[in-house]
């Protein structure tokens, strides 16, 4: 599961630094320098741990495996002429397939235009990272002191240390906190004035949208405040697998805040039919566990769904919440 | 799945961030140590039915986020308890000072007769204990809540905390003490306790009728 995440980016730091000196005669190899240790036969190929040996790659695996070494060799030339690719439709119809796991870093930080504020704070990281301990988090609560720390955000930051090293992290979380298309600053700072927003929006969406299912959930007295929290705070981490949950995050690099408002619907759309029949016990076990297991459909099939859902918000004019009103200007 | 039961309990599970409460609840509930666990964001709940004086109680458990700024979120939950949990660690006098505010945000928002039971948990942690047990037993005493020391570690004590407070809220029921009817008691009846009111047993008693007073 996610929460093993922090040991899982240590193990693969183990991992690359230990396991290429070899077996030359005389050296003594310790077992985490042996690449042959059973303990790198139970991690995948994300970094996490797993109780048993894992099986070897089924037929499909290798062929998706296949297709994400292509893929990569085309994201290896995209990124090499970011300016001219940059949100190109090329550029877009490729992150809805899905970045390719040895570029994902780096694309997000392109996404992000992490090197920007890099460039335009230079000097900055060193001074906070001496300040804090080393530590993007703690680094970032002296950085942003309104949003300071907030539990929720250890696994965003987590999420980016596995694809990016730690200043770019920082900057990475920085722009997610900060960009106008993210904007995750409301979602942390006293108050959760944009979660509130946001949930209220999405009970409108699913009000017209699929009204029965909103009956029945308020029936059971399922709020969105029960169930949506973890997906609006830290876009689907924990609550898809992590597959999916990668693929959303590309995608809501991209895209930013609509990803949020479209995925919220598209879960309770597609799982509709289940969810009619289901107690308030039995909804929380779906949408909190059952789904972070496994989703009963393809990732591709649900970034498909995803993308419908897009459109069909943005039809409607439905794809953000209204915007904050003002006391001041009205 | 056996979903019958008498009583239907709200029960939360209250105190400062680190203090143990989800670990309280998964051990509760899945009988072992969650050892990866991750800080609540919002709510979560578990559920569980347990045996009480002969009455199958089933405990809707309503844990909350312990972060100060989760509070405005989590406050809206705490409507209609019966029961709670009030959550501090034995190694941590901060978490044993911000139970007054805890105590009076659950008093006055779940309900007047809320049940409360104090829990020190990490017992495990001895050597590095900050508040002994006779403070927090004081303490207990001074505000009307029952104490028990907890880990949810090795798992002593946690069935007895939940159990003890089902068993006192079963008690103020029988003595009339609480009305399960009144809006906002965080009781319910169950499947079986309607099964047994419909009974023909129970509706046509035997013997003379007998009035209340």
């Amino acid at each position: 599961s996610f929460s093993e995440l922090d040991s899982a980016v240590v193990n693969q730091r183990i991992y690359t630094c230990y396991c290429f000196q070899g077996r030359q005669g005389g050296v003594e190899i310790y077992p985490w320098e042996d690449a042959d240790y059973s303990i790198y036969k139970v991690i995948d190929r994300f970094g996490f741990m797993h109780e048993d040996e894992l099986p070897a790659p089924t037929a499909h695996e290798e062929k998706l495996k296949q297709q994400e070494i292509e893929r990569a060799e085309k994201w290896l030339k995209m990124v090499k002429k970011w300016d001219k690719y940059k949100n190109s439709d090329r550029m877009v119809k490729r992150v809805y397939k899905g970045i390719p796991l040895q570029l994902r870093g780096r694309a997000w930080a392109l996404m992000l235009d992490v090197d920007r504020a890099k460039k335009e704070n230079e000097g900055k990281y060193e001074v906070f990272i001496h300040q804090a301990l080393f530590h993007v988090l703690s680094a970032y609560s002296v950085y942003n002191t309104e949003v300071s720390y907030c539990q929720g955000m250890s696994q965003i930051a987590a999420l980016l240390l596995m694809y990016m090293n730690e200043e770019d992290a920082f900057w990475a979380l920085s722009q997610l906190l900060t960009n106008q298309k993210h904007a995750m600053h409301g979602f942390f700072v006293p108050g959760f004035p944009k979660l509130q927003r946001f949930q209220a929006h999405h009970d409108q969406i699913i009000s017209k949208l699929v009204p029965k299912l909103k009956k029945h959930l308020d029936k059971e007295q399922m709020s969105a405040g029960i169930y949506s929290t973890k997906w609006f705070l830290q876009c689907f981490i924990d609550r898809t697998p992590f597959t999916l949950t990668l693929r959303l995050w590309d995608i809501f690099i991209l895209e930013g805040e609509r990803l949020l408002t479209a995925m919220s619907y598209t879960i309770l759309k597609i799982h509709k039919k289940r969810l009619l029949k289901m107690s308030l016990e039995e909804l929380r076990e779906f949408l909190q566990e059952r789904i972070a297991q496994t989703f009963f459909y393809s990732d591709d099939m649900i970034v498909e769904q995803l993308q419908a859902s897009m459109a069909e918000l943005r039809k409607m004019k439905l794809d953000l919440p209204p915007p904050d009103f003002c006391p001041l200007c009205g | 799945m056996s979903e019958s039961y008498d009583f239907l309990f709200k029960f939360l599970v209250i105190g400062n961030a680190g203090t143990g409460k989800s670990c309280l609840l998964h051990q509760f509930i899945e009988k072992r140590f969650k050892d990866e666990s991750n800080h609540t964001i919002g709510v979560e709940f578990g559920s569980k039915i347990i045996s009480v004086v002969n009455k199958m109680v089933k405990l809707q458990i309503w844990d909350t986020a312990g972060q100060e700024r989760f509070r405005s979120v989590t406050r809206s939950y705490y409507r209609g308890a019966a029961g709670a949990l009030l959550v501090y660690d034995i190694t941590s006098r901060e978490t044993y000072n911000a139970l007054t505010t805890w105590l009076s945000d659950a008093r006055m928002l779940a309900s007047q007769n809320i049940v409360i039971i104090l829990c020190g948990n990490k017992k495990d942690l001895d050597a590095d204990r900050e508040v002994t047990f006779l403070e927090a037993s004081r303490f207990a005493q001074e505000n009307e809540l029952m104490f028990l020391e907890t880990s949810a570690l090795t798992g002593e004590n946690v069935e007895e905390a939940f159990v003890q407070c089902a068993r006192k809220i079963l008690n103020k029921i029988e003595s009339g003490e609480l009305d399960p009817e009144r809006m906002g008691s965080g009781i319910q009846y169950g499947d079986a306790a309607l099964r047994q009111l419909r009974s023909p047993r129970r509706a046509q008693p035997q013997g003379t009728q007998e009035c209340g007073c």
